[in-house]
């Protein structure tokens, strides 16, 4: 693998000409220089030779990366079974079995109507297809060379496969933007880093699992492009850039930051013809491909997250032109502060014509969910849908330590190194550093992008670092597959102190055979300090690599232990550490499926509904696809109205079964009394006349399910499906009937009937309680249910007498009657 | 027939109080709503609010603020919340909804003690909705603790009490604005100054130090305080222990970020200054 990117860079011609790639000259400086340093042979052609051996160590090191970051995802499948995780991944699952069962374009135009009942979901158009795919092919191609398996062990086992090409992906971004030594530590620490590895365990079949990869590889294919202005690598962007759109909606950070990118280079006056050949070819066929997608149609010329490409590529066109006239024009010098005018009034304008369309309403605003990236308050009062998502919340330090460890320190010192050895590439990661911190901490989700810039720096930092201490002449420290060299960085920098007209570097060649490592300009000067540095260097390199051994500790705990549950299936550990299975959904879903009929519609929160479609197969009225608020909102109102206030809810909506999830009996603390506070927030959005969160909480504002807990809580429908009969169940001798172990209180209302829906089933640990709605009931009975009934007169009796209502041949309805009238009493005056 | 001039007598006996207390009422309507018209927060001493909010003919909701706003009461958040309730008062009273159902006062607590005594109250400020012809009940006073008093949850309470949508205004921020106008002048008339010299906006070490310093800030939490906000340190109140770390995981202080931030200050410190040196000694 390596060896064949090192060919691949020779080959590399450029566009423009005359200029020529550093790459090149840097690998070949690198090479002689560790050459140099490590022995005095000279380079021969067998595997042995140094360079034959770099190859060799550095295809070794990738795949033991690739291998420890498949195997390090496979906690979940070695525990429990090979079994499709949480939420989003089911429906995942479902469309691809449904793909492979029908075909491409029966998928592309499926319409599902198991979800969203009454309204049905047009899946084809609201879905990123890359996932699914990307498995389809899989699936194929094992097929046609006569490998049967199960689409499910593809869908599995696709994040793990991918997560150890993006760990390929993440060396080549990082050989471009340093060296090859960092590219390896880069390409270890994305194998096993938790950030990532949170998104992409076995099972965890979702978007992020491939879309990372696919943003890694774009971004080494930008930078490919940038450093070389060939309209080959820029084809290629595009391409890699397509795959991502058609994989994640994420693609929307690729958009901004290779613009906001080129912009950077415009303002450092680090303009050059391989900038505009690589982003003009990438924004025009990325354009065009981009909207090819179903899902993302015209969203990029009619939307504001898109306008920022749009925008810098209008600016790019006018530099481009004001600088061909720079070099055209005879005495441009004299003209220079009218360029730069020129320039700046062509930026405003760009910039004045977006806002104008925005207002003119040619180009849609920003949508919520980007603009609570920026304002972030703003989801909390306008969108609780997401606000409500755990996964939205900002980002304590913990969490970036805990899913980073050592790297998050090493991170910022990489940005710095990168910061004082600038060029072109490296004013990407920097940009890339700088926002993807700050949406990880806006929101604890965007982690995963943060986490391969982290590594990528991390990588950079410790390489410098190791570069420095592990060149030991005396001592022979080949623990670590870093061959020493500390070369022209140093030199790069001194260069670009002197000459600010950058975009041209490798052009000059550099001062190599003068140059020794740092040791051995010590070592001239006095040889006392070398030995002793060069003991505590040793020292060093050993307190490094123990450090590396705990980061590599650390990030496995984290993925067994905090990453690796399927969420459906739950496991507790009992006193003798002997494991006890809980598998009450499954159970639940199981049932769904073999005791329902197969039109039946369940009603639950939405966040059970992939599940049950995609286990129960059975109709859904909301689901994890949040795009009909008011609908969710009016199940949130069924779920906390009282009893005849959800029938007529659940009548209206067509509910046959409605299921709650319920963690009191064992002390299950995700469960939908936890949850529930939402579905009145939601609610009370949709319908602020009837529901009220107000009324839910005791009177000093807790909300609590005991005897003190509001009445209005007490005889919801969520309460009492939930604790339906659990006031006659006693678990545990120390506590009294119906004592809640997750909320540890006595329930507050206990013995009551329900009226208008039956237990249907409650499965083993009454995590999972499935009611059944009865149908309409007889019509009250009068209360004097004895009373005579009056029959009605035949019209054939002979009776003479007439009743009011009996009607008869020749009777005209409603005749006005005489009465007679009676006698006025006399007054009294 | 003497009953007769009796039920008469009964009947212009009634008519003319019914009368005089639409009079009263109606007056009294006038009044208040042309004192709104001046200003949109009617001033009440305690006759005032004898006579407007607490006797009876009354079929106005009245929005009350019990406040202490002389500054020997040093009651700090009592000017805030005094200005957020003009702002609902200056919304409502701009806005398309004005009628004269509902009118904004305020009591001073220097002005009126008694209100103070009458509504059995000892701390301010207090928001209390008196609905027409009824006396307030619990749920019209407004839990200040809970909902805050920011004019927008000022606005939601009361068009939950008092069914009335009130559309809040604020007057633009100017400061603000011109904040942002003087620091753009400052910084043109520094490099207008400075044009002969540029040299310092290429300076690399201050760019870097910006950009890392954005990265830390990011990293350490610290949006986290912003959006959350966070007490600055826990302080145990039997032992009087001063807890720097939260314990739980979802959660942190702001004195901890603080650890946090400047450990990786140093140790980045530590890498760079460490590398120039090397580099000096090259």
């Amino acid at each position: 693998m390596a060896a064949q990117v090192t060919t691949n860079q020779s080959i590399i011609n450029d566009d423009s000409g005359s200029l020529t790639t550093d790459s090149e000259f840097q690998t070949n400086v690198n090479s002689k220089k560790r050459l140099s340093s490590s022995s005095n042979i000279l380079p021969t052609s067998s595997i042995l030779s140094p360079t034959g051996l770099t190859s060799l160590i550095s295809f070794i090191v990738l795949t033991c990366a690739y291998i420890s970051g498949f195997m390090s995802r496979l906690f979940s499948v070695i525990r429990f079974e090979s079994i499709i995780h949480e939420f989003d991944p089911w429906f995942n699952y479902r469309s691809t079995a449904y793909m492979t069962e029908n075909g491409f374009y029966n998928f592309l135009n499926w319409f599902d109507e198991l979800a969203w009942y009454p309204l049905g979901r047009i899946v084809g158009g609201t879905i990123y297809p890359g996932l699914m795919v990307t498995s389809g092919v899989i699936h194929w191609f094992l097929h046609m060379i006569n490998i049967p398996i199960h689409i499910r062990e593809i869908c599995v086992f696709l994040a793990p496969f991918f997560s150890g090409l993006t760990a390929l992906a993440t060396y080549l971004l990082t050989k471009e933007l340093w060296s090859r030594r960092a590219g390896l530590f880069a390409a270890a620490f994305i194998a096993i880093a938790p950030g990532y590895s949170s998104r992409s365990v076995a099972g965890s079949y979702d978007n992020e699992g491939i879309a990372i990869f696919a943003l890694m590889f774009t971004y080494f294919l930008w930078i490919r492009s940038v450093k070389t202005g060939s309209v080959f690598w820029s084809c290629c962007t595009a391409l890699s850039y397509f795959y991502m759109v058609s994989a994640w909606g994420g693609y929307v950070f690729i958009i901004n930051l290779i613009p906001v990118h080129v912009f950077i280079l415009l303002v450092l006056r680090r303009y050059s013809l391989r900038l505009y050949v690589s982003y003009s070819i990438f924004y025009i066929l990325g354009l065009i491909l981009s909207m090819q997608i179903p899902f993302v149609g015209f969203q990029p010329v009619r939307t504001s997250e898109h306008m920022l490409a749009a925008g810098v590529f209008a600016l790019l066109q006018a530099y481009a032109f004001i600088d061909y006239l720079y070099t055209k024009l005879p005495r441009a010098d004299d003209l220079k502060q009218l360029f730069f005018g020129l320039m700046i009034f062509i930026g405003l304008s760009v910039f004045a014509v977006v806002v104008i369309l925005t207002y003119a309403g040619y180009i849609a605003p920003w949508s919520g969910r980007f603009y609570s990236l920026w304002d972030t308050n703003y989801a909390k009062i306008h969108i609780p849908i997401i606000a409500s998502v755990s996964e939205h919340q900002p980002t304590t330090w913990t969490s970036f330590f805990f899913d980073l460890h050592l790297l998050i320190c090493l991170f910022p010192v990489g940005a710095w190194f990168c910061i004082k050895e600038l060029n072109d590439e490296r004013v990407f990661i920097v940009l890339y550093a700088v926002f993807a911190s700050y949406f990880a901490g806006v929101m604890i989700r965007l982690m995963l992008t943060l986490t391969p810039c982290v590594c990528v720096l991390a990588a950079i930092a410790l390489s410098k670092t190791l570069d420095y201490y592990a060149d030991t002449e005396t001592s022979d420290m080949s623990t670590s597959p870093v061959v020493p060299s500390n070369d022209n960085d140093e030199n790069e920098n001194e260069t670009e102190k002197n000459n600010r007209n950058l975009y041209d570097k490798a052009g000059k060649p550099k001062p190599i055979p003068g140059r020794r490592g740092p040791t051995n300009t010590n070592q001239d000067t006095d040889d006392d300090t070398s030995i002793v540095s060069s003991n505590i260097k040793t020292v060093v390199v050993i307190c490094i690599a123990m450090m590396l051994m705990l980061l590599a500790v650390h990030c496995t705990w984290v993925t067994s232990n905090a990453y690796s549950s399927p969420s459906i299936v739950l496991a507790s550990y009992n006193n003798d550490g002997s494991r006890y299975i809980i598998d009450d959904f499954r159970e639940a879903y199981y049932w769904l499926r073999k005791n329902t009929p197969e039109r039946a519609r369940v009603m639950s929160w939405w966040d059970y509904g992939y599940q049950i479609a995609g286990m129960g197969n059975r109709t859904v009225l909301v689901d994890n696809n949040t795009w009909n608020n008011s609908h969710i909102a009016l199940v949130g109102k069924a779920m906390s109205s009282n009893e005849s206030e959800a029938y007529k809810i659940m009548t209206m909506l067509d509910v046959d079964y409605v299921l709650v999830i319920f963690g009191g009996m064992i002390g299950y603390s995700g469960d939908d009394i936890n949850k529930f506070l939402w579905m009145v927030r939601i609610a009370e959005g949709e319908h602020p006349k009837d529901i009220r969160e107000q009324d839910y909480f005791t009177e000093n504002g807790e909300f609590r399910v005991d005897r003190s807990g509001s009445p209005i809580l007490l005889n919801c429908l969520m309460y009492k499906l939930c604790y339906y009969r659990f006031g006659e169940l006693q678990t545990d001798f120390r506590s009294p009937p119906g004592f809640d172990r997750t909320r540890h209180v006595e329930i507050g209302n206990k013995n009551f009937d329900l009226q208008h829906v039956e237990e249907a089933y409650t499965t083993e640990h009454w995590i999972v309680r499935i009611y059944k709605v009865k149908k309409l009931a007889n019509r009250l009975q009068a209360k004097n249910a004895l009373r005579q009934v009056q029959r009605r007169k035949s019209i054939y009796s002979t009776s003479k007498k007439t009743s009011g209502q009996a009607r008869k041949q020749g009777v005209i309805l409603n005749k006005p009657q005489v009465k007679k009238g009676t006698k006025v009493l006399t007054r009294k005056t | 027939m003497k009953q007769f001039i009796w039920l008469l007598c009964l009947c212009i006996y009634t008519i003319s109080n019914v009368l005089s207390k639409e009079d009263i009422l109606s007056e009294k309507i006038q009044q208040l709503t042309d004192w709104s018209l001046k200003k949109p927060i009617i001033r009440l001493n305690s006759e005032r609010f004898k006579h407007y909010v607490k006797t009876s003919p009354r079929n106005y909701s009245m929005i009350i603020m019990l406040t202490a706003l002389s500054p020997q009461r040093q009651c700090s958040i009592c000017k805030q919340a005094h200005d957020e309730f003009q702002i609902v008062a200056q919304s409502y009273r701009y806005s398309s909804a004005f009628t004269n159902k509902l009118f904004f006062g305020m009591v001073d607590f220097d002005d009126g003690s008694d209100v103070f005594q009458y509504l059995k109250l000892n701390s301010a400020p207090v928001f209390i909705h008196f609905p027409p012809r009824m006396k307030p009940k619990k749920s019209d006073f407004m839990d200040i603790s809970r909902w805050g008093f920011s004019a927008e949850q000022l606005a939601k309470w009361i068009h939950d009490r008092a069914d009335v949508q009130i559309h809040i205004f604020r007057p633009p921020n100017y400061s603000g604005f011109l904040l942002i106008v003087l620091l753009v002048t400052m910084i043109g008339g520094l490099l207008y100054i400075k044009r002969n010299s540029l040299e310092f906006l290429y300076n690399q070490v201050v760019w870097g130090m910006f950009v890392v310093l954005a990265i830390l800030i990011c990293i350490s939490g610290q949006i986290w305080n912003s959006i959350r906000g966070s007490p600055f340190l826990h302080r145990n109140p039997q032992t009087g222990q001063i807890g720097l770390f939260s314990g739980s995981s979802g959660y942190q202080f702001i004195a901890e970020t603080y650890v946090v931030f400047f450990l990786y200050i140093l140790f980045l410190a530590d890498y760079a200054f460490f590398f120039r040196k090397e580099k000096i000694l090259i």
